[in-house]
């Protein structure tokens, strides 16, 4: 399988570990992916709040680099491009859904690119990589990849808002499970709660840090019985890890969850090399992850 | 609201600066409002009248959006500065020991910033701005 990716600002900074054990997962797997080049920011949720047409712009502009990159605008067949930040995802989502329904809006948004020497045809088909893992792979392909499985670590999956809202084709909007058949094929054991679509807060954290911390927080102890979160968004990742003091204060109970990367989850029981996971970046540290793998495997 | 002409009383609102864009209201919306779309639309109108009631959330917006079109990515560093230092230089405090913890983890680096010269994307922004007055 050939796919496009577009890491994203966060995953080209600080949640790097996320990009380079995606890459590493998706090679395990034998897919095909090639990193978008010359890309710039989607816009967030900032560019769309300056200017309407601003929103719709920044995105395509990537989608059209895709086209670009996959041999121009001609063939019919839809690009396949990986997205892997929810806020990414979700624009060029809704960049590509508002173009096509309004010919003149995707005109305009060709003028505006004829700056940058690019025009989009609209022909980009924009997934998460939590649908490709969960529909391009079947569970049994991912467990015959496993090499240490997860056995004795109980994992609780955050999916987060924008991976399921308003555009997801391949889960629930509120009650997603796309996440439970693949920690199960690692062997891991799964902690069902009823907080993996809730918001993480966002740029609250930043703006209105006593809501943020709420909210996160009520994420957070939902998930604490298990040994571990695992995300498939940087935004979330920031948040749950980032401000887990803060947040055990506001919520009067000491909570200290490692929060991994789906893929670094992946790659561990793959047996990838620790170096292409990147373990110890996060601000809670993984490593009573480590230590409770370890211990299985002794005993 | 806004359709009834309380349109200073909706600017004016918290509200808005509330969402986090989790579009749990828009999928639940029994009559298929885009209630999300619509908050979006009430912020931009809110920053555009130069309303300057929550300037901690208006300049978080800014300031990003004007990191972009400098560099066309987020640099989140000079971002997390500048967005606290603009808006609440004393609640930046709160921020410095997870700014240093992420320094020390490697997620997180020092670039010089590049005030001078033309922006990544100044010319894309532009080329919007004018195409959004002709609309």
């Amino acid at each position: 399988m050939k796919y496009h990716l577009y890491p994203g600002c966060s995953a080209e900074g600080s949640a790097l570990e996320y990009k380079i054990s995606t890459l590493k997962v998706l090679e395990a797997l034998g897919a095909e992916v090639t990193e978008l080049e010359n890309w710039t920011c989607c816009g967030a949720s900032a560019a769309s709040v300056q200017s309407d047409l601003l929103g719709v712009t920044l995105p395509a502009r990537n989608l059209a680099l895709a086209e670009q990159a996959d041999g121009g605008g001609s063939s019919e067949s839809p690009v396949d491009m990986i997205a892997v930040c929810s806020a990414c995802y979700t624009n060029f989502r809704r960049a590509s859904q508002a173009v096509g329904a309004d010919a003149a809006l995707l005109r305009t948004v060709n003028k505006a690119l004829e700056v940058e020497g690019l025009t989009f045809h609209n022909r980009v088909r924009t997934r998460h990589l939590m649908e490709v893992l969960a529909v391009d792979f079947t569970p049994e392909e991912i467990a015959e990849r496993v090499e240490r499985p997860l056995t004795g670590l109980t994992v609780a999956p955050y999916y987060g808002c924008q991976t399921v809202r308003p555009y997801s084709p391949f889960d629930d909007n509120e009650k997603p499970t796309s996440m439970i058949a693949i920690l199960e094929a690692l062997g891991a054991k799964v902690h069902r709660h009823n907080r993996g679509a809730a918001c993480c807060g966002t740029s609250l954290l930043m703006t209105k840090p006593r809501v943020g911390h709420h909210m996160v927080g009520e994420i957070l102890t939902a998930c604490s019985p298990a040994d571990c979160v695992a995300v498939v968004c940087p935004m979330c990742h920031m948040n749950l890890d980032g401000y887990q003091n803060q947040v055990s204060q506001v919520m009067g109970q000491q909570l200290r969850v490692p929060i991994l990367f789906l893929p670094q989850l992946m790659g561990l029981a793959f047996g990838l090399p620790p170096s292409d996971l990147l373990l110890k970046r996060h601000v809670v540290s993984a490593e009573p992850v480590l230590m409770r793998l370890a211990d299985t495997e002794t005993t | 609201m806004v359709q009834l002409g309380l349109t200073d009383e909706v600017l004016q609102s918290k509200t808005m600066w509330l969402c986090s864009l989790c579009y749990e209201c828009q999928v639940r919306c029994p009559r298929g409002i885009p209630l999300t779309e619509t908050i979006t639309r009430l912020k931009e109108r809110a920053i555009k009248d130069g309303v300057a009631k929550w300037p901690k959330s208006t300049l978080f917006y800014q300031v990003f959006n004007g990191v972009v079109r400098r560099y066309g990515r987020m640099r989140e560093m000079e971002f997390m500065a500048r967005y606290l230092l603009s808006a609440d230089p004393l609640g930046a405090f709160n921020f410095a020991g997870l700014g240093l913890t992420m320094f020390a983890r490697g997620k997180i680096h020092l670039e010089m910033p590049k005030l001078a010269g033309e922006g990544r994307l100044d010319r894309l922004f532009e080329r919007v701005e004018e195409l959004e007055a002709q609309r």
